[in-house]
């Protein structure tokens, strides 16, 4: 009894890895590909031979990279882009999911404020008013540009509200008893239970302010204030198009397959390293249990 | 009941303050929002006009409901919204189990570095764009493509499939789902971490074998979750993925594969058809409102308790 | 406090978003408080179209970048140069004294375009700048917010201009685009013609194969069948395929490499553009029933593998991928197709030789060809700007001066064209429509020693030095650089070909867009795309094609033909 027991979990056990090795590996295949592309000859990349290993082995494109000053100047301002654009994210998050979080009974106007915000999360005027909005309060080719049309990010707001709702109430009301103000429980109580969340929506904020490059190609009047994914961007074009005889001129000199796949590489690693950062949080956030000893 | 009780405890003194608190908490949010999001709704009323942008918005004429007459008059209107609903709503349910799939899987595994690693890898794929990704799925699909080859092993004739009405959307939900599981489970591995411990202890103390668990405990305590994403999600029900479908189509599957966001796309290629385009905007955006409400009718019937 | 200028700011913005009361500017008098010689001297440059101010001119602009990325500069003595300081901007300071400010930049085409909108939505244009389309240009003549030109072109236009545009004939001048109610609103950038597609096929396999370059739709067909049968390549495997097809077929002649309009057009059918019928009434190219014949034809072809079997799924990396490996020798393509990466890798990686044959020719033994629209773009400038004579002078000293300058900041300009990161200011060259041929010529009289080396301008210096190192390259039993491979194959192989065997060119009767267009053109053509796919791919009936056209002209393809007809009358 006890023996086929251990059997089926054995089977089991096994499956699980067997699956979850299968997914992973699907999903690391393409990205092996990638990289071995931007480590081949460029022949060979046009030949579609590269599969999982380079082909005549180069480190011309990465050499490019490197030297390329503008990439770098671009990384730059994402980064800054993400930790200024995390942190306003953060800030609004935290501040309108808690009172949000709250029961009708105890804050009547929420149920306004949550029409605005779903309405908000759902509507946009489109891209003319937004931006005119943006150069007419001169905000254009500065990084609050790239920051504050997007501060409030409703969908996290409404993903923090869940997570809020989810901590017990019994904590709340013990400390307000102990005549603790609303920040100070805010401070105290619900954001280190609410680690997980924290780290999933912040995780979402970086992600989406690094791979965002359409605000910077809208707001962003010079080339040199690009943030990377803008600057990639616009570097990646089609060959076999050509409109007039400036754009064949520059034909010989086409940034080829191999140099895009460098350049994604390369800025994918910054989000590659950000992850399990990250993770460290989901782990050290599972206190909803311990509070209650 | 305890809405009860926290009302009890809002009045009196201590209430009042701490709804000022909370006024004043919202205050910064709602002013950027009305920045940035209420004060350029202006501009949706270019769907009501024959927007110029050198005459701006209240110099180009007005032309009342015309924009949407012209989109709902196109002969393929409707076989465009139904592909769009079809595709989305594919992705709605696979993006939802196959994610829940794998988050509860990988959380069964021993072994943080493993666990910590697959999770690394399976949330790559999200950052490569479909630009990128549409040569290796045309690749893969391709007559001679591995797909093509393993099908072989078993008779099957060589099948295009990005050029075959019955395939198309099969081919565009199962490598969405491929290319973004890994990026959605995060949220429900961060799900299941909340999940107190004490009762899975409970549990194996009750003898409860471990799939029995799962069942009992695990899915029961995503709920919450998958309930908050399906509802939040189906705001964009009509939003099947512009990137994934632009790079993969052709106009033999247009009629299973043209959405509503390639479509005014192709609109735009002709110059200046802003207010076509507003006109689809506010469209969708009054249908992923009315959905979203209802969606969270739906969640306080089922669950007592809406998503907002 | 901040709060409170916040509250302002955005009541401002939303003003602003309210009124949009146009802002232009009334005409400023610069000349005011200056002496008579003072007002003599500016008189003076402004009537003079080399004329050099007599201080430093500045003026808003938006700047068109390339997508080379700004490593191509990396280690020149021009990494540090910017979209204000550069050598074209520098030279423009010295011959004109005149400096760019730019209000915007951004890649030419659809990015600098958005930034266009932009700037124009919110009523800030620059003084000077260069539109793309012409829908923006009718745009802002409408709106009245740019200045009339005729007087300046008059007076300043130099003579290479003048000339450039008067190539192109009578009725197809790029003037004509421009002018409104006998006003010109703009100075036109030209498109130069570029010429007809050929069919570009592997050298070393007609003569592994023993086959005569073909010309006919039949020898076509003939040397694609051995293409495909007969072992080409000498490598004991069936693993060729006939000819690479672009997915979307037809259009935008002869800019879309690998579309196969000449197969069309050989039979008498003109696809996708706008065609004069017997009764002298505009129609629609792909709805005519000369299309029936090259749809059967191309069905037959794809049933018999002779075009590739997943043409309509292949992604132009795809394509490029299956010549590049050596799968496939024959594609239809451009004069500068020998640029594309599909014949560099060849002849970098394999013995590969390529050669452009005029095939299929139509029933007078020449390629049926396309004509371009003759004008790529705009010039404009802003209502009110005190120096509007300024964008003619650039656009002279862009398409004349600069070319016949032998001066060292002449010299930088031509490095700078072979680095290709930064454009003139105003992206606007004046050429005549058969440049690329007049330049292949002046260079073969060189190289003929006809003529001396001196007569060539800067740009055809650099392509004869291109062409110089590619044949000792070659004499030495080496590879040469891609580029002058590039190059020489283009300018010299390909544009002789083009003047050695000309083509017969269709001016198509209309180019632009009418309001029904805009809304429904895009449906149609769905239709339209869907139809030819399917019937080539042999999931429908030629038959077909007959309900196709019935239901493309009700659902406003009759409409529309009646708005091209009468926009032709105008």
């Amino acid at each position: 009894m006890i023996q086929k027991k251990s059997f089926g979990a054995y089977t089991a056990k096994v499956l699980i890895w067997m699956i979850v090795i299968l997914m992973t590996l699907s999903c690391l295949l393409p990205l092996i590909n990638m990289i071995a592309i931007s480590l081949s000859g460029s022949s060979a990349v046009a030949a579609n031979q590269v599969g999982l290993l380079p082909v005549d082995f180069t480190l011309t494109t990465y050499n490019k990279l490197l030297k390329d000053s503008q990439f770098w100047a671009s990384f730059w301002i994402s980064v800054q882009r993400v930790v200024l654009g995390t942190l306003i994210n953060m800030f609004f998050v935290i501040t309108m999911a808690y009172p949000l979080s709250k029961s009708k009974f105890r804050f009547p106007a929420r149920e306004v404020y949550i029409k605005f915000v779903i309405f908000a999360m759902l509507f946009s005027g489109g891209i003319i008013p937004l931006y005119m909005v943006v150069s007419g309060l001169k905000l254009t080719d500065t990084i609050w540009a790239l920051v504050l049309p997007g501060a409030v990010p409703v969908f996290n707001v409404i993903l923090m509200i869940n997570f809020f709702k989810s901590v017990p109430e019994s904590l709340d009301e013990a400390a307000r008893i102990d005549g603790a103000s609303p920040l100070t429980i805010l401070v105290k109580i619900y954001l280190p239970v609410s680690l997980p969340a924290l780290a999933t929506v912040a995780l979402f904020s970086i992600v989406g302010h690094w791979n965002d490059y359409f605000s910077g190609l809208l707001y962003m009047n010079k080339a040199s204030l690009y943030p990377l994914q803008t600057y990639i961007q616009q570097l990646t074009v089609d060959i076999t198009q050509v409109t007039d005889a400036e754009q064949l001129k520059q034909l010989s000199q086409m940034s080829n397959r191999a140099f895009n796949a460098t350049k994604i590489v390369v800025s994918t690693i910054p989000l590659l390293v950000i992850y399990p950062f990250l993770q460290k949080y989901f782990v050290s956030g599972i206190v909803i249990g311990a509070v209650k000893e | 009941m305890s809405g009860k009780k926290a009302a009890k405890a809002a009045t009196g003194k201590g209430g009042s303050k701490e709804r000022l608190t909370f006024h004043l908490m919202l205050l910064p949010g709602m002013i950027m929002l009305l920045i940035f999001v209420f004060i350029p709704l202006v501009g949706s009323l270019m769907a009501f006009q024959d927007y110029i942008p050198a005459k701006g918005l209240f110099g180009s004429k007005w032309v009342g409901w015309e924009n949407f007459e012209i989109i709902f008059s196109f002969p393929d209107s409707v076989q465009v919204f139904w592909n769009t609903l079809i595709i989305a709503f594919a992705k709605l349910v696979f993006n939802t189990i196959i994610p829940v799939f794998f988050s509860i899987l990988l959380n069964e595994l021993g072994g943080r570095f493993f666990k910590r690693t697959f999770q690394t890898i399976v949330y790559l794929p999200h950052f490569l764009s479909w630009v990128v990704l549409a040569t290796v799925v045309s690749n893969m699909f391709s007559l001679d493509g591995p797909i093509n080859a393993f099908l072989g092993l078993f008779g099957v004739e060589p099948i295009q499939f990005l050029a075959d009405n019955n395939w198309f959307r099969t081919v565009i939900v199962s490598t969405d789902v491929w290319k973004e599981f890994g990026y959605n489970s995060v949220i429900y591995l961060a799900a299941l971490l909340s999940i107190d411990p004490g009762l899975y202890e409970a549990g194996s103390i009750d003898g409860a074998s471990r799939f029995k668990q799962i069942m009992h405990i695990t899915i029961p305590s995503l709920m919450p979750t998958i309930v908050l994403m399906v509802a939040l999600n189906l705001g964009n029900i009509l939003n099947a993925g512009f990137d994934q479908i632009f790079n993969l189509y052709n106009p033999i599957v247009y009629e299973t594969g043209d959405i509503i966001d390639t479509y005014v796309y192709r609109i735009g290629m002709v110059e200046g058809q802003y207010s076509i385009g507003a006109a689809v905007g506010l469209f969708k955006s009054v249908i992923s409102f009315a959905l979203i409400l209802g969606a969270n009718k739906m969640a306080k019937v089922t669950t007592g308790s809406g998503i907002f | 406090m901040k709060k409170i200028t916040k509250l302002l700011a955005v009541a401002s913005a939303a003003a602003m978003l309210l009124t949009m009361v146009s802002c232009s500017s009334g005409e400023e008098d610069f000349t005011a408080g200056m002496t008579e010689e003072e007002k003599a001297a500016w008189e003076a440059a402004a009537n003079d179209p080399y004329g050099k101010y007599p201080e430093l001119v500045t003026y808003t602009t938006g700047y068109n970048l390339t997508n080379q990325g700004s490593d191509v500069l990396a280690g020149t003595p021009y990494e540090d140069d910017t979209t204000e300081n550069n050598a074209y901007t520098r030279y423009l300071k010295e011959v004109l004294n005149v400096q760019n400010e730019n209000a915007f930049e951004a890649v030419s085409g659809a990015d600098y375009d958005q930034k266009v909108s932009m700037a124009i939505a919110s009523q800030n244009i620059p003084d000077i700048m260069h539109v793309s389309n012409y829908e923006t240009l009718v745009d802002l003549v409408e709106s009245d917010l740019i200045e009339d030109m005729t007087e300046i072109y008059e007076n300043l236009a130099c003579d290479t201009v003048k000339e450039a545009y008067a190539s192109y004939g009578e009725g197809n001048s790029p003037l004509d685009a421009a002018t409104f109610d006998g006003k010109l609103m703009a100075i036109p950038k030209t498109q130069l013609s570029d010429g007809q597609d050929f069919l570009w096929l592997r050298k070393d396999w007609l003569d592994n194969l023993k086959l005569e370059e073909p010309s006919t739709l039949e020898e076509m067909e003939a040397v694609l069948k051995a293409f495909i049968e007969d072992d080409p390549d000498g490598n004991g495997q069936d693993d060729t395929i006939g000819l690479v097809v672009h997915s979307e077929v037809y259009g935008d002649y002869p800019n879309n490499t690998f579309a196969i309009d000449n197969v069309f057009t050989a039979l008498g059918a003109y696809p996708n553009i706008w065609i004069t019928d017997d009764d002298g009434k505009a129609v629609y190219g792909s709805v005519q029933e000369e299309m029936k014949a090259p749809l059967e034809l191309l069905n037959r072809w794809f049933n018999e593998g002779i075009i590739d079997k997943e043409f309509a799924t292949r992604t132009n990396d795809d394509i490029v991928g299956l010549i590049s490996s050596g799968k496939c020798g024959a594609y239809i393509g451009p004069w500068w197709s020998p640029f594309n990466q599909a014949q560099t890798s060849t002849y970098a990686s394999d013995d590969a030789e390529w050669v452009n044959v005029s095939c299929p020719v139509g029933d007078d033994g020449k390629i049926n060809a396309i004509s371009t629209k003759s004008y790529a773009g705009f010039v404009v400038v802003r209502k009110g700007y005190e120096h509007p004579e300024l964008a003619m002078k650039i656009v002279n000293v862009n398409s004349e001066y600069s070319k016949q300058d032998k001066s060292d900041a002449a010299k930088e300009i031509k490095e700078n064209q072979t680095l290709a990161y930064f454009n003139w200011p105003l992206y606007c060259e004046v050429q005549p429509g058969n440049n690329a041929e007049l330049m292949t010529q002046h260079i073969v009289d060189v190289m003929d020693g006809n003529a001396d080396e001196s007569t060539l301008t800067t740009e055809e210096q650099s392509y004869y030095e291109s062409a110089q190192r590619f044949l000792e390259a070659e004499e030495a039993g080496k590879k040469a650089d891609s580029a002058d491979y590039s190059q020489y194959m283009s300018r010299m192989v390909s544009i002789n070909k083009m003047i050695d065997e000309p083509a017969n060119f269709l001016v198509p009767s209309f180019f632009e867009t009418t309001d029904s267009m805009g809304s429904r053109w895009s449906s149609l053509e769905k239709m339209e795309m869907e139809t030819v796919l399917k019937i080539i791919t042999g999931e429908k009936d030629i038959s077909e094609f007959d309900s196709f056209v019935e239901q493309w002209k009700s659902a406003g393809g009759d409409r529309i033909t009646e708005e091209v007809n009468e926009a032709i009358a105008e």
